[in-house]
């Protein structure tokens, strides 16, 4: 690979606001009848400025005002022992004030309504539903107006054995709606974007082990395998700085993936107690849109193959050590899988110390870390090099 | 049971460091090449890359192995940069403006090697974004998207002279003394003010701009096109006003023609126009010679089965001295592009794979 050159100064900023504020109401009318509803709206403001446009105002300043309402409610019915019926409701209003975008203001009205049963007898578990989406979108700009209308049934079976030992399956069809960030944050439309839709088959096992005789030890093993046919799969593409990406629906996308996740706690001489995790996935996402493209069976965009974590953890009563690795395995910043278009794997490790000190009955915690202990170089998003290595110190208090 | 625990947290350990330590690098560098070995003859291709993603490209075909290869990466060991936009042989140097990364590269055409990387940025520091170059017969004239015609010394490649023009220029000719710049005030698309609508008109020993010519919405590409004739085409604003081509009379700088063609690059070929356009709608591309004083068009490609397998025509050149015509076709935009080379009567010779978005050929032996 040859040199790249940064550029260093770049002064594009990013702002982001969230306000949230919720409420839960639930009501058991009798044993077998009840009602939980739940309400929900949120508020956020983004703002991008590129102080260093070249336009006639010589910079560019983007804003985005959301609003989301959100109504919940859901009934269930209990059929006979360990047998429920359950039908759902969920209501959302969204709108979209964007002054400088071209889609200057955006409402959607959607309701998800799903009817499921559930038989659970705490070895067989069973779960059937059948889910609806209903979906209004309006712009202003060009006073459009669409609906999406979709059923989307899932089936899952489970069993476990002895609570060591679980298997699982399920089928799921998901239907998923452009989101405003998709369609409308950007100076040019997207407005076009087509719903992904999807169809995945999940096979999960799991075991898990408590060793009695050694306090709390455990050790864990869970091995999910799945396939998902994505069609219309809505990615995005970074394009002219790390805010305005280019979003754009793939085709069809075929992923094969395998997660394997596990861990073990134990405790060792000296009051040491030792907690290791690790993770491990799979997954082939290629593109097979169109058998005569450049692109076909290649791997889709900002999806690595192979990736995984480490995490151990060691706790004295003097002082706590964990220590993380992330591994991300190469991967291409376009459509097509050559050499040009590839970001080269990287590790990031960490190590924290930390240390409880106790000041009469308050709790004071301390801690020393160093993130990208190796100081590598490398890249999330091209072009936008992440930091090499860092100190950091944290100071915890706990009030008595 | 302590013994069963232990082995398997081995395992898990063992899987842990199996991924840690397995990352693919290929670290082994690529031997030096000797930088002042002669390339074999060949057609040099600049390919602009995708905007913001530092993927531009000078590639070089080998017209005897029919080779492609990532020359400017290989000779020079490092990338082109962000948006390669034009490139222009002046003597043995060839000169390319690479937008994105705020420089003018200038590389000896004989061995692809790198002279010198000049600067193009303003007091403070910030990118000018070099866009388009052309020459006279002493000097090298470069626009740049923040509002200037710079001069740039061939011999001592030092940036000379400036001149401040339009808003956003997209493209600069030279014909008989004088520059030609056109606005195109395309980074105020969106705001109250809009599209630039002027061909400044810059005189090229003084460096000071005479005359602002009106000749209608965004304009862009601009080349002469005769004796005392420039040709330009206005883009409109991609709805209500259409794509046209435009000619200056350069004796007295007057807008002599307005036609309506949709077309998105021209070149010259003979005493016509050769354009290439791609219709979003009819999802169809055209490349024709036109005749701009009788406004009419015909195909250019004569051999059956070529047009259909240009996905996105992008790019025309016409090369006067082997008389061949080599077209780019962008693909995807975002996949490799390809080359089209056609003899001058519009029969297919060859085509080869490019980098991304390939835009400027030039055959050199």
């Amino acid at each position: 690979m040859s040199t790249t050159l940064y550029y260093l100064n770049s002064s594009q900023r990013l702002w982001d606001e969230n306000f949230f504020l919720q409420s839960i109401f639930t009501h058991n009318f009798n044993k077998r009848l009840s009602d939980r509803n739940h309400a929900k709206a949120l508020y956020s403001f983004s703002h991008f400025l590129d102080p260093k446009t070249l336009n006639l105002s010589g910079f560019q300043s983007d804003k985005y005002y959301q609003r989301e309402y959100y109504l919940n409610n859901v009934a269930s019915y209990l059929l006979v022992k360990d047998l429920t019926l359950a039908l759902s409701n969920d209501i959302f209003l969204n709108n979209l004030n964007a002054p400088s975008s071209f889609y200057s203001k955006a409402n959607r009205t959607s309701s998800i309504s799903a009817l499921s049963l559930l038989f659970n007898n705490s070895k067989l578990l069973i779960n059937a539903n059948i889910l609806h989406n209903y979906v209004l979108d309006y712009e202003d700009k060009e006073k459009t107006q669409k609906t999406k209308s979709h059923f989307s049934p899932f089936l899952s079976i489970g069993y476990t054995w002895e609570e060591t030992f679980t298997i699982s399956a399920f089928y799921k069809d998901v239907f998923r709606m452009p989101s405003f960030n998709d369609l409308y944050f950007n100076r040019v439309s997207f407005a076009s974007l087509e719903p992904e839709k999807a169809k995945q088959w999940n096979i999960h096992t799991e075991f898990s082990k408590n060793f009695d005789s050694y306090k709390s030890s455990f050790i864990s093993l869970s091995i999910d395998a799945y396939y998902n046919n994505v069609e219309d799969k809505i990615i995005a593409v970074p394009q002219r700085n790390l805010f305005v990406w280019s979003i754009i629906n793939y085709g069809r996308v075929e992923i094969k993936g395998l997660d394997i996740q596990s861990s073990f706690r134990t405790y060792l001489p000296f009051s040491l107690d030792l907690n290791l995790r690790a993770t491990y996935s799979y997954q082939k996402a290629t593109d097979v849109s169109n058998p005569n493209a450049l692109t076909f069976n290649h791997q889709i965009p900002y999806t690595p193959i192979h990736s995984g974590s480490f995490f151990l953890n060691i706790t004295h009563p003097l002082i706590d050590l964990a220590y993380t690795i992330n591994f991300v395995g190469k991967r291409f910043a376009l459509a097509e899988n050559i050499d040009r278009n590839m970001l080269k794997p990287y590790q990031d490790h960490s190590i924290t110390l930390s240390k409880d000190f106790f000041l009469k009955k308050n709790k004071i915690n301390i801690g020393l870390s160093c993130l990208n202990l190796f100081g590598v170089q490398y890249e999330v998003v091209r072009n936008y090099p992440m930091p090499q290595r860092q100190f950091r110190i944290n100071l915890k208090l706990d009030l008595k | 049971m302590k013994k069963t625990k232990w082995i398997l947290a081995l395992i898990l350990l063992g899987l842990s460091f199996g991924f840690s330590s397995c990352t693919d690098e290929n670290d082994n560098n690529n031997d030096n090449p000797s930088t002042t070995e002669n390339l074999p003859n060949g057609v040099f291709v600049l390919c602009e890359g995708n905007d913001g993603m530092n993927n531009s490209a000078l590639v070089h075909y080998n017209l005897q192995n029919n080779e492609v290869i990532d020359i400017f990466d290989k000779i020079n060991n490092q990338g082109l940069g962000d948006l390669g936009n034009d490139m222009e042989l002046f003597g043995d140097k060839l000169f390319i403006s690479v937008k994105g990364s705020a420089s003018v590269n200038v590389l000896n055409s004989k061995t692809g090697k790198l002279i010198k990387r000049i600067p193009i940025v303003d007091e403070q520091g910030a990118n000018r974004k070099p866009s388009r170059l052309t020459q006279s017969s002493s000097m090298v004239y470069l626009c740049t998207v923040d509002g200037y015609v710079l001069e740039i010394n061939p011999q001592s490649l030092s940036v000379g002279r400036k001149v401040k023009v339009g808003r956003n220029p997209e493209d600069i000719c030279y014909l008989n003394g004088n520059l030609y710049v056109t606005n195109s005030g395309g980074l105020d698309w969106n705001t109250p003010i809009g599209y630039d609508r002027t061909v400044s008109v810059v005189d090229a020993q003084a460096m000071t701009e005479t005359k602002k010519i009106d000749v209608g919405l965004n304009p862009a590409f601009i080349k002469p096109i005769g004796e005392n004739r420039v040709g330009l085409i206005v883009r409109g604003n991609y709805s209500d006003v259409p794509n046209a081509f435009v000619t200056i009379n350069t004796t007295n700088n007057e807008v002599e023609s307005t036609n309506n063609v949709e077309m998105s690059n021209f070149d010259v070929i003979g005493n016509n126009i050769l354009y290439v356009n791609y219709d979003y709608i009819a999802m169809q591309s055209s490349i024709k010679t036109y005749n701009y004083t009788t406004n009419t068009s015909t195909d250019f490609i004569t051999t059956p089965n070529i047009l259909s397998q240009i996905m996105s025509p992008y790019g025309v050149n016409v090369d006067n001295n082997y008389n061949e015509v080599y077209l780019t076709d962008a693909t995807t935009f975002s996949t490799s592009g390809k080359v089209f080379v056609f003899d001058i009567n519009g029969g297919f010779k060859y085509s080869f794979t490019t980098s991304n978005i390939p835009s400027i050929a030039l055959r050199l032996e």
